[in-house]
């Protein structure tokens, strides 16, 4: 990665958000940011950390001189307020599929099947609702190496609740995420006591805030281990109807960040495919078809799906070359 | 149950219509729950005055006699649930003070507010299916099996194809069930028919079918029989006779169990009418930070939930089917 406009940005910078994000330079409200894409590059994953208050999303995204988002900067301020207070999409107008969040953004290119092809230059530029507040830019960029492991850390959140070793619904997920090729490697096991968060009685919509309970789960896993694997937080009480809950589709591939995991309701008759289904989403995958408490129909912009109720991004256990493709660019996929 | 019609605007003439009609109409109580005698007097009025709406209701006699059967059907899951019920209104009543029931108001217009475009796309929906004779039938066909106690492959059907039409059916692509962009959540929706007298003393309730907005991952569909003791979907006890339907977080699996529930004025003219909006009782307690409740509207948009003070119930779902 090398960044060309911002003097701020020194080879050290670039090096730490390439391999940890723990030192990712800070983007100046105007400033473009350019990115060389190597060759034989997996995707393209943008975080953008900022202040917890604020809203965040991309303004312009341009790849090889094509501009996908398309929107004046101004307009999609005004949109991302409305859509993530108002109607309850977070999804903001404009060419790009993205998610505008409270504090963190993720992002990651390509999402689908058919877009420009990732290479030569990427083109950034940040909106946001709090342009003085300074954001720290993560950038990843990993290579196409046929990476297919999944490494988790599994948190039991529970006063009673004992994580058995492998645990039995891990069977279920890996059978689903076969499909994908995706192999499901547990690094660690943890129980957490004690928390006050093993039973969680609601969860923001349209997405978990920075200072929520699920955020809060995200940081006791964040401090307790830091290896790289997604940590995975199982507890013993979501909201009435939530099986389970990604902090981001995608999430972001920093383990440092407050929506750094998925949590999952420990109920044995639907934990292991809430795992594949929430896995799923953090690695990228959107619901086939989602309608917003507000009425708004949002859909995850893939050719090859179809709301019938068979697939994984449903209720169901199936998964379309398509959403193949997206989940094989994450980030987070490690060839062993 | 009769269909009886409404008007917002009668003129004389339709009003006088209507009633030389009904008065060749007389029908017995255990006639279909929803006859056409009286919406034929209605297009009769529509004729004449051009603005009369039909709005379908369960009439007092055949809902007393519905009542009546799901009492034997129901005999043993109402004795044996009893004390839950008891307790449940112990808890609310111990539990809830003025400030917390005025927390849970402003919940409840708050969720009423984000839910809008849901809800009024629900209210659109099922003005619809009232005013289509075929689905009446349907409806009446699951009222009754609820009332008899009865899931077979006629109810599920009957559920599937009313599901549909109310965009009630997540994989269909006329749904309107709202969803999390995060996360796995699952919701369920039915229908209770509320009136005709006390299931146990202190304690009037409604007898209904409760079905998945879902179908399981190995494609089978859940659907149960629903039988609530209490103030249910913010009707006062003692208070009108309805045929409702709801829209609940949680599938059939998560339906049984402690609730409160109030009426609540939507002052979303599109949605119109009061709304019901109702919590599991573990929900509720915590007042303010209640979750995302369910909601009950009136069968048409006439029929009416009455407002009413916060009041606690116990639902039973004494049979589960998932197929």
């Amino acid at each position: 990665m090398r960044a060309v406009t911002s003097p701020r940005w020194t080879l050290l910078g670039a090096l730490g958000a390439l391999l940890c994000g723990c030192h990712a330079p800070v983007w100046n409200s105007g400033e473009v940011l350019r990115y060389e894409i190597p060759p034989l590059t997996r995707s393209f994953t943008v975080v953008l950390t900022g202040a917890p208050d604020a809203l965040y999303a991309l303004a312009s995204f341009k790849i090889q001189g094509r501009e996908l988002v398309g929107v004046p900067k101004d307009e999609l301020v005004v949109d991302m307020r409305d859509s993530y207070f108002g109607a309850g999409s977070a999804v903001p107008t404009g060419g790009l599929l993205q998610q505008t969040r409270l504090g963190t953004y993720t992002f990651v290119y390509p999402y689908a099947p058919g877009q420009p092809q990732l290479g030569g230059t990427v083109e950034l530029d940040i909106a946001t609702t709090k342009p003085n507040a300074p954001v720290k830019v993560h950038v990843r960029m990993p290579r196409l190496d046929g990476a297919r492991v999944l490494h988790v850390n599994l948190f039991a959140v529970s006063e009673s609740i004992q994580l058995e070793a492998p645990p039995l619904f891990l069977a279920e997920a890996q059978a689903i995420l076969d499909l994908a090729g995706i192999r499901i490697q547990v690094d660690s096991l943890h129980t957490l006591r004690g928390t006050g968060l093993s039973s969680i009685d609601t969860v923001t919509e349209p997405w978990e805030g920075p200072t929520g309970p699920l955020a809060r789960l995200a940081a006791i896993g964040a401090a307790r281990v830091r290896n790289g694997a997604l940590n995975v937080y199982i507890v013993d009480k979501l909201p009435r109807g939530t099986d389970g809950v990604s902090l981001g589709a995608p999430g972001p591939p920093i383990p440092t960040s407050a929506y750094f995991g998925v949590v999952l309701r420990s109920d044995p008759a639907v934990l292991g495919w809430t795992f594949a289904h929430e896995v799923a989403h953090f690695l990228g995958l959107r619901h086939v078809r989602t309608v917003t408490p507000s009425g708004r129909i949002l859909t995850d912009q893939l050719d090859d799906t179809e709301p019938d109720g068979a697939n994984l991004m449903e209720h169901g256990t199936k998964l379309s070359p398509g959403q193949i493709d997206v989940l094989l660019r994450s980030a987070l996929l490690q060839s062993e | 149950m009769n269909l009886k019609t409404k008007s917002g605007r009668w003129s004389v003439s339709s009003m006088l219509a209507v009633l030389a009609l009904l008065s060749l109409n007389a029908a017995p109580a255990h006639a279909n729950l929803f006859k056409k005698i009286k919406k034929g007097a209605s297009k009769t009025v529509n004729t004449i005055a051009h603005e009369a709406e039909e709005v379908t209701e369960i009439g007092a006699d055949e809902t007393k006699a519905l009542t009546e059967t799901a009492k034997k059907s129901y005999a043993t899951t109402i004795k044996e649930g009893e004390g839950a019920y008891r307790k449940t209104v112990s808890t609310v009543q111990a539990g809830i003070d003025a400030a917390k029931e005025a927390a849970l108001r402003a919940a409840a217009e708050a969720s009423l507010k984000k839910y809008s475009g849901f809800l009024k796309k629900f209210r659109s929906n099922l003005d619809a299916l009232a005013k289509d004779d075929s689905a009446v039938v349907v409806i009446e066909r699951l009222t009754k099996a609820a009332s008899e106690k009865r899931m077979d492959d006629q109810t599920r059907a009957d559920l599937l194809l009313i599901g549909e039409r109310l965009g009630l059916l997540e994989w269909k692509p006329n749904s309107i069930v709202p969803g999390s962009s995060g996360g796995a959540m699952k919701s369920s929706w039915g229908l209770a028919v509320t009136g005709g007298g006390a299931y146990v003393a202190g304690g009037e309730g409604s007898v209904g079918l409760v079905a998945n907005c879902y179908r399981e991952s190995d494609q089978r569909y859940g659907a149960g029989l629903a039988l609530s003791i209490g103030g249910v979907l913010g009707a006062a006890v003692g208070g009108s006779v309805n045929v409702t339907f709801y829209w609940q977080p949680g599938g059939v699996a998560d339906a049984e169990g402690g609730y409160v529930g109030l009426g609540v004025e939507a002052a979303y003219a599109q949605v119109g009418g009061t709304i019901g909006v109702q919590w599991s009782l573990d929900e509720g307690m915590k007042g303010a930070s209640a979750g995302v409740p369910g909601f009950y509207l009136g069968w048409a948009a006439g029929v009416k939930i009455k407002a009413g003070a916060l009041q606690g119930g116990y639902t039973f779902v004494p049979v589960k089917s998932v197929k």
